[in-house]
């Protein structure tokens, strides 16, 4: 191992610090993937990250961006660097306040899930505002047999609207492709400015390390909460049993890791693996986080965690 | 009749480019602003700017400037001075 920096495991992952003034992650690649692709969450710490530079980083991770939609603001002339928090923004003061954010995979219900995601900690909160961690590998292993058979049967359809342009650049509706397995009945109405769509998909997957499987999904969070969600409910139409519900929220709780901030932060996190959500923080107490998306990961699924079944 | 600067106007507008140097070289999803996003307000401002409705097959296909102009002309836009 590099002993310019060192690694520590914590409750959710591995701590990545760095030990030399000159040190930069994007020049640690292949450490960090295997690091990545086994523990699920790098905090990095004592890198020095400034703000404007953080796709420097996180080009070298990626091969795409997720193309966001419009509900986030940009900063620092970077396109895919986005608030966390969605409103109250004031620059140079943080987030004025919100409400907790109950768990969920990213953007896990739209077609441009991210694989990873990185959360970078402009200013820290001081008493709330905690970022929460749960490890779906950890999660989908506690849950009954039961409800283990219905996700694997099972897929979630998730009814969408997702704006995506506020100067209406056409007129009338537009018939859509997304090209994401799992997305139909997808078209624009530039009228509004709204893609409408349905996304099909599992609520549980192949994680990273082919023996594990991930729950990771938006079964969470409440629809009033997540504006672009319209409609959760199982294929055939019908509502996900209360049961199930009442038992993934009760084992997720138990698995929680909470996270609080420092300044400079820098997480990136395997979303496909982690649920992640927030502690509410006040007025008087603001945060200001940036959101990164990578929707595809600048290397291959499992490249470090599979082996073979014989050695040279 | 239409100019290739009038093209590269609609690209650079919907997609918000700041730098529209070798703008002739775009190829969809290699710049964050061309992307799924990008790509929705990019086919609605040609069909604005050039009063045509492209087909589902073509969006797919508009996968870089130079693949745009070729499709365009099958819709009756011709430029006057393209590559």
């Amino acid at each position: 191992m590099n002993k310019k920096f060192t690694t520590d495991k914590f409750e959710c992952g591995i701590i990545v610090s760095n030990k030399s003034e000159h040190l930069k992650i994007q020049d640690l690649y292949h450490e960090v993937v295997t690091l990545f692709e086994e523990n699920g969450v790098i905090l990095f710490r004592n890198f020095n990250i400034q703000p404007e530079e953080l796709t420097e980083i996180t080009n070298r991770y990626t091969q795409k961006y997720s193309g966001e939609a419009i509900r986030r603001a940009s900063h620092y002339g970077q396109k895919v660097v986005r608030d966390v928090d969605t409103s109250g923004m004031e620059m140079g003061s943080g987030i004025i306040g919100g409400p907790a954010v109950d768990f969920h995979s990213e953007s896990s219900f739209t077609p441009a899930w991210p694989e990873i995601i990185w959360l970078y900690c402009n200013m820290p909160p001081i008493k709330g505002g905690k970022s929460i961690l749960c490890d779906g590998i950890k999660l989908w292993k506690n849950l009954t047999t039961d409800t283990k058979n219905f996700f694997l049967a099972n897929p979630v359809r998730y009814q969408l609207e997702i704006p995506i342009a506020e100067g209406k650049p056409g007129k009338g509706k537009k018939p859509w492709y997304l090209g994401t397995i799992g997305a139909g009945n997808s078209y624009i109405d530039w009228d509004s400015g709204i893609l409408h769509l349905t996304q099909l998909r599992y609520a549980v997957q192949e994680g990273r390390s082919s023996k594990n499987l991930c729950f990771t999904n938006h079964l969470f969070v409440s629809l009033e909460s997540e504006p672009q969600l319209i409609s959760r409910t199982m294929t055939d139409g019908q509502e996900i049993p209360k049961k199930i519900l009442e038992e993934i929220k009760q084992k997720a709780d138990d698995l929680t890791y909470e996270h609080s901030w420092e300044k400079g932060d820098f997480l990136m996190v395997d979303n496909l693996r982690f649920l992640h959500g927030r502690r509410a923080y006040d007025k008087d107490d603001p945060r200001e986080l940036f959101l990164i998306q990578s929707e595809r990961a600048s290397f291959g699924y499992g490249s470090t965690t599979r082996g073979s079944l014989t050695k040279n | 009749m239409t100019s290739i600067e009038n093209y590269k106007r609609v690209f650079a507008d919907s997609l918000s480019l700041t730098n529209s140097k070798d703008i002739e070289k775009l190829e969809y999803n290699i710049i964050p602003e061309w992307d799924s996003i990008g790509h929705m307000s990019l086919i609605a401002a040609l069909e604005e700017e050039y009063k045509i409705s492209l087909e589902t097959d073509d969006i797919i296909d508009f996968s870089s400037f130079e693949k745009g102009i070729e499709i365009l002309r099958n819709y009756g836009v011709s430029f006057s001075n393209a590559f």
